[in-house]
């Protein structure tokens, strides 16, 4: 009896040991997984989406910089997109190397239209790197149009010397009034009133840099100012010297064309260069839609300025420039695949350019013997950063007496040629204004015009005479 | 006292006691630690859940940053357990249930059977996203016609 009643106490002492340890077992399982899951909570909650961010930036940033280092005022827009397409490739090969090394494949290389053409805007780079003169044009004009009707990128000057020296309270009464001439300093307007940087003296010789900007209707003098001479300023960085300038950013607000002038240009000694979306002919000449547009708002025809010398013949002058370009980055890292298109345009003022541009304008005159044989034949060429060309249409005006005849031509794609003929009974040696206009096939078109004189005297596709 | 001898009684009286005390300590003690296996059990499935469901958000948010800059092809990958404390359990994702006390416009559900547990972590995107339910394992965040979709990363 008494070994069964043993036997019995050992029974259940052994069932609770069993129970416990089976009970201790799951709760080891079950903070193991607690553990893991701290284990799992602690690591970078990041998917490495992030790198590809990094890519997408660096790519944007990398050729935005070789781009600017590509544009040589002496090179034409073949050789400028040539060079951009070699730096691209050697850029495309290093990326790809330094990128495997930490595991991860990015390919970079310049997009494409439909048809394979690679998507590069050609735009014109004004430049005077002359610091010791004033900022005025080539034929002398105070107040005056930098660049009509353009997005800008690239706009940077080094002021030397002020001569004028308002108060902040006069400055900013005269910049938020909207008109031209008045006050008696330097300042940058764009958009007509828009958007204003003020650059005077502040009496000691030092720089002071102010911005009116017409939609918070505000005037606010860069913290960082004064500063002594020579001031770096750059506007699409928004930086004086190098530091920040809160008050230069309020410009990215700018929507559509803008149009970049410069009032009192005699006050201010230094350089400057900017960079717009409009082309002009090439390296030899100072003519092109841009420059022939720009002449026109200035001093009414180009055969009356000009407003700029052609590169290496004095200041300022313009050269052909790449305005921007679209690169598709391809991004495989560990857990991310990640496919983009970025735009190449660095240091641009607001934001992307979509409005078409005109590229090249040629006139054959072809006018013959006949006293009523006027003839011109106007050949155009268009190019939209958006790829959505509508139409291009030309406008022949007589300036003696009225007489208009207006041509529309549709054109696709990203770029295209217009060709149209104007044969009216006119008498030789007559004057016409030729308008060209541009628009695109958005809802409302963004569109862009030229303004060209020429005299019916069969010059061909002209003789250098002026007008044309 | 009357002639009966009560020690024998004694002795078995001591012995049941002894054996239903003992009976009672042990089955106290399997019980009390039972329940609180079971309790850790519940808590460990709760933040297991909890930390994935954050980490599905991670990657949607990812995907909605990309969308919000432009770029619509990518895909975002993340190896997540197949299974938590031994169960396996199902993502959802639930737009816009007005059942839901307070309304969250879009979440991520995480939930497992037997034991029922439910996580529920918000998503700030602004960017569309489809409804979708799978079982938990690998996810994979991509974007088609307009919304983001989450779904099993096989």
């Amino acid at each position: 009896m008494a070994t069964v009643r043993e036997r019995d106490r050992g029974q259940l002492i052994l069932v609770a040991g069993l129970g416990l340890a089976v009970a201790l077992v799951a709760l080891a399982l079950v903070l193991n997984s607690a553990i893991y899951t701290q284990n799992l909570a602690s690591r970078n909650i990041e998917s490495g989406a992030n790198d590809g961010f990094e890519a997408r930036q660096d790519a944007s940033a990398g050729l935005g910089g070789l781009m600017d280092s590509t544009n040589d005022p002496t090179a034409d827009y073949g050789s400028l997109e040539a060079a951009y397409q070699a730096g691209v490739e050697d850029w495309r090969e290093h990326v790809a190397q330094t990128s495997a090394l930490r595991g991860r494949s990015v390919r970079v290389e310049t997009a494409t239209d439909g048809a394979g053409n690679p998507i590069l805007d050609r735009g014109v780079r004004v430049v005077d790197d002359d610091g010791t003169t004033d900022f005025s044009p080539r034929s002398t004009k105070l107040d005056w149009t930098v660049a009509p009707d353009v997005r800008a990128r690239n706009f940077r000057m080094v002021v030397e010397d002020v001569s004028a020296t308002p108060t902040d309270s006069e400055v900013e009464d005269e910049l938020d009034d909207g008109t031209w001439t008045e006050g008696s300093f330097f300042y940058v307007d764009v958009d007509d009133g828009e958007w204003r940087m003020a650059v005077y003296g502040d009496g000691s010789g030092d720089v002071k840099v102010g911005v009116y900007d017409a939609s918070a209707d505000e005037y606010t003098v860069c913290s960082v100012s004064p500063v002594a001479t020579p001031v770096r300023i750059d506007v699409g960085r928004g930086t004086v010297d190098s530091v920040p300038c809160e008050a230069l950013t309020s410009i990215e607000d700018q929507t559509g064309l803008y149009t970049v002038h410069y009032a009192n240009a005699d006050k201010v000694q230094g350089s400057y260069e900017l960079t717009a979306d409009r082309a002009i002919e090439g390296t030899s000449s100072d003519v092109g839609a841009f420059t022939d547009e720009t002449d026109r708002i200035n001093y009414g025809r180009h055969c009356d300025g000009p407003t700029y010398y052609a590169p290496g013949n004095g200041n300022p002058y313009v050269g052909p420039a790449l305005y921007s370009s679209e690169a598709d980055v391809t991004f495989r890292g560990e857990s991310v695949s990640y496919d983009s298109t970025v735009r190449v345009a660095a240091d641009e003022l607001s934001e992307g350019a979509s409005s078409p541009q005109i590229r090249s304008i040629t006139v054959d005159d072809q006018s013959g013997v006949s006293v009523t044989d006027t003839k011109f034949v106007v050949t155009v060429d268009v190019a939209d950063p958006d790829g959505d060309l509508s139409e291009v249409s030309i406008e022949l005006d007589r300036i003696s007496t009225s007489f208009t005849e207006t041509k529309t031509g549709a054109a696709s794609g990203r770029t295209d040629t217009v060709t149209k003929t104007f044969d009216p009974s006119i008498a030789l040696d007559t004057d016409f204004d030729i308008t060209i206009t541009v628009r695109d096939g958005a809802a409302t078109p963004n569109e862009r015009s030229v303004v060209q004189r020429h005299t019916s005297d069969g010059d061909g596709t002209g003789d250098g005479s002026c007008p044309e | 006292m009357n002639g009966f001898d009560t020690r024998g009684v004694s002795t078995t009286v001591g012995f049941a006691l002894t054996l239903g005390i003992t009976t009672l300590l042990v089955t106290g003690l399997l019980v009390g630690i039972g329940g609180f296996v079971d309790d850790q059990r519940q808590r460990a499935i709760e933040s297991e859940l909890s930390v994935i469901g954050q980490q599905i958000a991670a990657d949607v948010q990812a995907g909605d940053r990309f969308v919000q800059a432009g770029d619509t092809e990518f895909t975002i990958r993340r190896d997540l357990p197949n299974a938590v404390v031994g169960r396996t359990y199902r993502v959802s994702v639930v737009v816009d249930d007005p059942g839901n006390d307070p309304p969250l416009d879009t979440y991520l559900r995480l939930e497992t059977s037997d034991p029922d547990i439910v996580a529920e972590i918000d998503l700030a995107v602004r960017t569309d996203i489809a409804e979708s339910s799978f079982t938990g394992g690998s996810v994979s965040v991509t974007y088609d016609s307009g919304e983001l979709e989450v779904d099993t990363g096989a």
